[in-house]
Formats: C-alpha cells, sequence, structure tokens
C-alpha cells in the first residue's frame, strides 16, 4: 500500500475542503449565475463570482504560500489586492476617471435644483450607519456597511477599505449586487411612500443650452469645493472630474475615449477579481455576512424614500403647476442611469404622457456627486472622532 | 403611509432583536448606546455637509451660467 501514498498528492487537497469553502463555491456559482443568466451587473458579478471560486481552493496558488524549501510565494490575487486596494486604493479610484469620462452633466447644468435631490437621496447611508451599530457593529464598520447606500461600487470599497473593515468581501457583493436590482428595489420603496396621484405629477422639460465654458469650469469648481470641505474625498471627487474634464475640454478626444474604453474596462477586470480576495470562506461565511446584506437592502430602500419625501416637503412650499414629481427625488441616487429609467418607467405607468427622463437623469448624476461627496465626509468626520 | 411605517418598524425590531444574537462580537451596552448617539451626530453633521456642498455647487452653477456666451456656435451645446 505504500505505492499508494505516492499518489496522495492526487486527493490531499480535496480531503482539505471545508464546509465554509463548499459554501464559497455555492456563493460564486451564484454570482456567476446573477451576472450571466440575469444579466446582473455583469462586468462585476462575473469576476468576483469566479474569484470567490478561486480563493476558496484549499492552498490555493491565486493567494500567498509557502511552499517547502522555498519559503513564501506570492498569489497573483493577494498581490493584487495589497498593491491595487490596500496599499492605496488605487483601483476603485482610477475607475473613476472612466466614470467622469463618461458621465455628461448636461441635464444637471440645465436644472441644477436636481443637486437637492442628489444630497437628500443619500439619507440611506447614515439612517444605515445607525441601525448598524444598534446591531452591535463598530462606528468604523457600521460606517463601511452603511455606505453600501452610496449605490456606487468603487465607494463602497475605498471607504470600507480605508476604515480597514474586514467586511470589504460583503460589502462590494452587496453594493453590487442591489446597484443591479434597482428596477425591483426602487418602485417597491417609492410606491411604499407615494399616491398614484402624486406618481402622475407633470414635469415639463425646459431644455437651455450649456455653454462650453460651463462644462469646462463646472469640475474644476466641485473639486474645490468639495475638497475643502471634505478632503479625504478629493481622490474620488477629484478623479470624477479629472474624467469629465477630459471628456468636456474637447482638446483631448483619444485619452478621453480612452477613460471610458479601455481603462474603465481593464481596472473593471481587475477589481472584480481582486476584490475576491476578501471573500475568503472564513472572512464570508458568517452571520456580519446576512447582517450586512439585510443593511445593504434597507440602506437602498432608505435612500428611496429620503429622496422621495424631500420631493414632497418640497411640494409644501411649491405652487400648483410647479410641483416636483417626487419619484424624481427617488432617482437622486448614484445608480446611474439605471435609477432614471425606473422613474421614467413609473412616471410613464402613472400617466403615458408623463415624461420625466430628463428631471430623473439630473438627479442621477446629481446622485453621483453626492455619493461620492458622502463617502468623503464620513472618512473626514470618522478621522476627527 | 401606515403600510411604510408598519414595514419599517418591523424591520427594525427584526434587526434590532436578532441582531444580538447573530453578532458574533457583540459589544457591550453602554458602547452599542454610545456607538449609536455617535451615529446620530454622523447623520446630522453628514447630512447637512453634503446639502452644504451641493447648494455651494448650485450656486456655481448659476454663477458660471451667467458668464457670457461666446458668439463662436461651437462653444453652445
Amino acid at each position: 500500500m505504500e505505492w499508494l501514498e505516492s499518489f496522495e498528492f492526487l486527493w490531499q487537497n480535496l480531503l482539505q475542503i471545508s464546509w465554509q469553502q463548499l459554501v464559497m463555491y455555492v456563493v460564486g456559482a451564484l454570482l456567476i449565475y446573477l451576472a450571466l443568466k440575469k444579466g446582473l451587473e455583469p462586468a462585476l458579478l462575473m469576476p468576483m463570482g469566479f474569484g470567490a471560486i478561486l480563493v476558496n481552493l484549499p492552498n490555493s496558488g491565486v493567494i500567498n504560500w509557502e511552499m517547502a524549501g522555498i519559503g513564501e510565494v506570492n498569489g497573483i490575487i493577494e498581490w493584487l489586492f495589497k498593491i491595487g486596494i490596500e496599499a492605496s486604493e488605487a483601483l476603485p479610484i482610477l475607475l473613476f476617471i472612466g466614470i467622469g469620462a463618461m458621465i455628461d452633466f448636461g441635464p444637471l447644468l440645465t436644472n441644477p435644483k436636481m443637486l437637492l435631490f442628489g444630497a437628500a437621496a443619500q439619507f440611506g447611508i447614515f439612517f444605515t450607519i445607525s441601525l448598524a451599530t444598534l446591531c452591535g457593529f463598530s462606528i468604523a464598520d457600521a460606517a463601511s456597511v452603511g455606505i453600501i447606500g452610496a449605490a456606487d461600487g468603487p465607494t463602497s470599497i475605498l471607504v470600507s477599505q480605508i476604515l480597514k473593515s474586514k467586511y470589504v468581501g460583503a460589502i462590494a457583493v452587496a453594493a453590487y449586487s442591489y446597484m443591479a436590482l434597482v428596477p425591483i428595489i426602487q418602485p417597491f420603496a417609492i410606491k411604499l411612500v407615494t399616491t398614484k396621484a402624486e406618481r402622475k405629477i407633470r414635469m415639463p422639460y425646459n431644455p437651455k443650452s450649456v455653454t462650453r465654458i460651463a462644462r469646462i469650469l463646472f469640475p474644476i469648481f466641485v473639486t474645490f469645493v468639495a475638497g475643502l470641505i471634505a478632503p479625504s474625498s478629493v481622490a474620488l471627487v477629484g478623479m470624477l472630474m479629472f474624467g469629465n474634464l477630459l471628456r468636456e475640454c474637447l482638446k483631448l478626444d483619444s485619452l478621453a475615449q480612452t477613460a471610458q474604453t479601455s481603462l474603465a474596462n481593464l481596472i473593471t477586470i481587475l477589481l472584480g477579481i481582486t476584490i475576491s480576495f476578501s471573500m475568503k470562506a472564513e472572512n464570508f461565511v458568517n452571520w456580519q455576512t446576512l447582517m450586512i446584506m439585510g443593511l445593504g437592502l434597507l440602506a437602498f430602500i432608505m435612500d428611496t424614500i429620503g429622496g422621495v419625501l424631500f420631493a414632497k416637503l418640497l411640494n409644501v412650499f411649491l405652487p400648483n403647476g410647479k410641483k416636483i414629481n417626487p419619484m424624481v427625488g427617488g432617482a437622486g441616487i448614484s445608480a446611474f442611469p439605471m435609477s432614471a429609467r425606473v422613474i421614467q418607467k413609473m412616471g410613464l405607468e402613472a400617466d403615458n404622457q408623463n415624461h420625466l427622463l430628463m428631471h430623473a437623469i439630473g438627479a442621477n448624476v446629481a446622485g453621483q456627486i453626492g455619493s461620492v461627496v458622502a463617502g468623503g465626509i464620513i472618512l473626514t468626520l470618522l478621522a476627527g472622532m | 403611509m401606515k403600510k411604510l411605517i408598519s414595514t419599517l418598524l418591523l424591520m427594525i425590531s427584526a434587526f434590532i432583536f436578532t441582531c444580538p444574537v447573530l453578532a458574533e462580537q457583540a459589544v457591550s451596552e453602554p458602547t452599542r448606546m454610545d456607538n449609536f448617539m455617535e451615529s446620530l451626530k454622523i447623520m446630522g453633521l453628514g447630512m447637512l455637509g453634503i446639502f452644504i456642498v451641493m447648494v455651494l455647487i448650485y450656486i456655481i452653477i448659476l454663477l458660471i451660467g451667467k458668464i457670457p456666451q461666446k458668439k463662436d456656435k461651437s462653444d453652445n451645446d
């Protein structure tokens, strides 16, 4: 039977699989299924799902391991995580250049009062932070969980990583999953707090022209304002606005194209698979992950409710004929452009002549700014405590 | 509105009553309340800060909108 022992290497890893790792294989397969079959954020969920399987194979070579006689061998996913996320949060920050290059702030510049909804719809973040503290999370972990409500994957990863939360994996999965589920979550939340009559309110759209100088000055001034009030937001806001400036200056078309396409795609490929390092079974398979999933869902719901209720509050002071459709307030979350499309669809369901798209897009891009400002403010406030 | 209130109360109750059981690293009661009070302060300052930033950006948009347009039509959308 000694000859059999020389073949032990063929099955020794199989015998080391724990039940938690089996759970992670199921989680990974589920993420891949949701990405490919259901089309939920495939660019991130597919790499995260596959990465979850890679990092949970026993003695996986993608994470650092000890080789007898050689010493520690670096694993590629652990190396990418240490360099791309742990050291400097480079991957999510650089992705913002690409996101900024994709955004057209024109609808916001013609209708700047939508900025208020971009602020109000961040309420879910803070509501969830408070609830998470009642659930026993520390302030830093509660803030990391609450930032799921920013409805922005890079912001969620960045804030939770800076706060050294050990729930980065669960937070990333929750953020991207719920962003993809906005078409289900938002209608439910909006119908809880609005009547059909309110959803029928018409808002005529009168487009104004936006000068090129306004489009160029906007990202510069926004960076100044956000950076002076919340210095921790400079990395996120700055990269977002830098990408937007590349787009709007009209002198750097090839760079703007590269930022929107090659850069964004390259970082997206690496970000998804790198984040899976935080999805190792010992960190992911616990009750806190389930709580984070629940709290993250609540953050999205309360974001929507916060934006809608703020719009209803404004309507108290507005004359008839100038009222705001409260659903537009719900578009102030950062899930662009999905949230705007949801509001447009709900508007047409209530009244088939009611086109809310351009107002909703204005609120939606305001939400992009609001979410990164929220992330920066949270980091600034926690640094001061 | 009744539906909203009852849904919210149910969700919050579920969290508050199950969290102490589920949380492996449940903090002691005084620290939990301390953290909660701290979070309310973060909520107040945070929401105020976001609104202040957005109002300032609103004012900036109004001001840069007053910059005269050049006659060259390629500057306009």
